[in-house]
């Protein structure tokens, strides 16, 4: 235990300072961990598990200026892992918002949104919830860009795109499913 | 998205974090609303006349140092609490004792002074100054430090927001005092308290809303 301490806090240390490979080293360890900590707090449900782990790496990425290299990183992750656990219960059944400063390494809005046609879209909408219902129109129909959608509804560009990007990921698998095919 | 697609995103190119990031901009974020605090100081209060000789009254100085300790420690532990899993225990002992002597210098007081003298002294002349003006002059700097924090992660939005809100009334409080010419613990005990418990109850509320991530 206390060798893996050591050895994310070396990994995070050298990732906060440029250095990309400890970085990913540090986050694929870490994975797992924060896997087994929402699957205790939020239960079992296959997907719902995974988008979680992915929000509290973003979270990690977001405010990895918040941890001190003095402190140890376990309770520093773990505390992280809690909010967004906590965080994901509280909206269950709500739309993801996500965080904001993930804009550049998301995939470009537009191009996603050509990989379903817009007939299909709105056969599939009604599967999504309804604030990613209204970003998916806005976006991927209307054509119009994240940083208007965002601004009507009061979410930053970067939040948008997450959701779009998250809301598509769900339409793509809605349509591949039974019943649905493969756009 | 596949959480390794996600990973190897986020570490394809990691910018460099500059340390303690944090700590710098809430205190230059206090420090901008302090002078806010100051320039509505200078507009409707001012020094009192004798301040030089009544902060050599240990009494007196205590009803500036004592808000001014809690809004230090209000600064400490609230960059503590916008740091998942952050504590400070030293600050936390600090404040509870620092509100451990606030309390006694009250009691102290309601016990020294004549029965007959504790009312005039409790209501003194200057609550409808004391009151607003100690929170209109917290609110510059309980509004910058709050959006400083934003950069944060607090676990507990609301107690971030509180202490947040302690650091800029304590602030605002000490800087009152320096008007203020009621110096009996019974006086500037209850209602620089007041005023304070106010402020970081608003900061509590603020927090909660502003300070999630």
């Amino acid at each position: 235990m206390n060798d893996r301490e050591a050895r994310w806090a070396d990994l995070f240390r050298r990732a906060l300072r440029g250095d990309g490979p400890a970085y990913a080293a540090f986050l694929t360890e870490a994975a797992p961990v924060l896997r087994r900590i929402v699957r205790a707090r939020c239960g079992d449900g296959a997907t719902e598990v995974e988008d979680v782990v992915q929000e509290i790496l973003l979270a990690v990425h977001a405010k990895r200026h918040t941890w001190r290299a003095a402190d140890p990183v376990s309770p520093w992750l773990y505390a992280i892992a809690r909010y967004k656990s906590a965080d994901a219960l509280r909206r269950r059944g709500l739309p993801v918002v996500p965080i904001a400063e993930m804009e550049d390494l998301l995939p470009d809005a537009a191009a996603a949104g050509d990989a379903l046609a817009a007939r299909d879209l709105e056969r599939l909408i009604g599967t999504i919830d309804a604030r990613s219902a209204v970003i998916v129109r806005a976006i991927g129909i209307e054509g119009r860009s994240a940083g208007e959608v965002g601004s009507d509804l009061g979410l930053s560009e970067g939040a948008v795109r997450v959701a779009y990007h998250r809301a598509m990921q769900r339409l793509r698998q809605a349509a591949a499913g039974p019943g649905g095919r493969e756009p | 998205m596949r959480t390794e697609d996600l990973i190897a995103g986020l570490a394809a190119a990691p910018e460099p974090v500059r340390p303690g990031r944090l700590g710098r901009a809430a205190a230059l974020a206090l420090a901008l609303g302090f002078v806010a605090a100051c320039a509505i100081y200078a507009a409707l209060l001012g020094p009192r006349p004798d301040l030089a000789q009544a902060l050599r009254v240990p009494l007196t100085l205590s009803k500036t140092l004592i808000p001014a300790a809690l809004g230090v420690l209000g600064l400490v532990l609230a960059l503590a609490a916008a740091r998942p899993a952050g504590v400070s225990r030293p600050a936390r002992l600090l404040l509870a004792l620092v509100l451990a002597a606030a309390a006694g210098l009250l009691a102290w007081n309601l016990l020294t002074l004549p029965a007959a003298s504790r009312m005039p002294v409790f209501l003194g002349h200057s609550i409808h100054v004391c009151l607003p003006v100690i929170m209109l002059m917290a609110a510059p700097m309980a509004a910058l430090l709050l959006r400083a924090l934003r950069d944060g992660a607090a676990e507990h939005p609301a107690r971030c927001g509180a202490l947040a809100g302690l650091a800029a009334a304590g602030l605002a409080a000490a800087l009152y005092s320096t008007f203020c010419t009621e110096d009996q613990p019974l006086f500037f005990v209850t209602w620089y308290g007041l005023a304070m418990a106010l402020v970081t109850l608003a900061g509590a509320a603020a927090g909660s809303r502003l300070l999630r991530w």
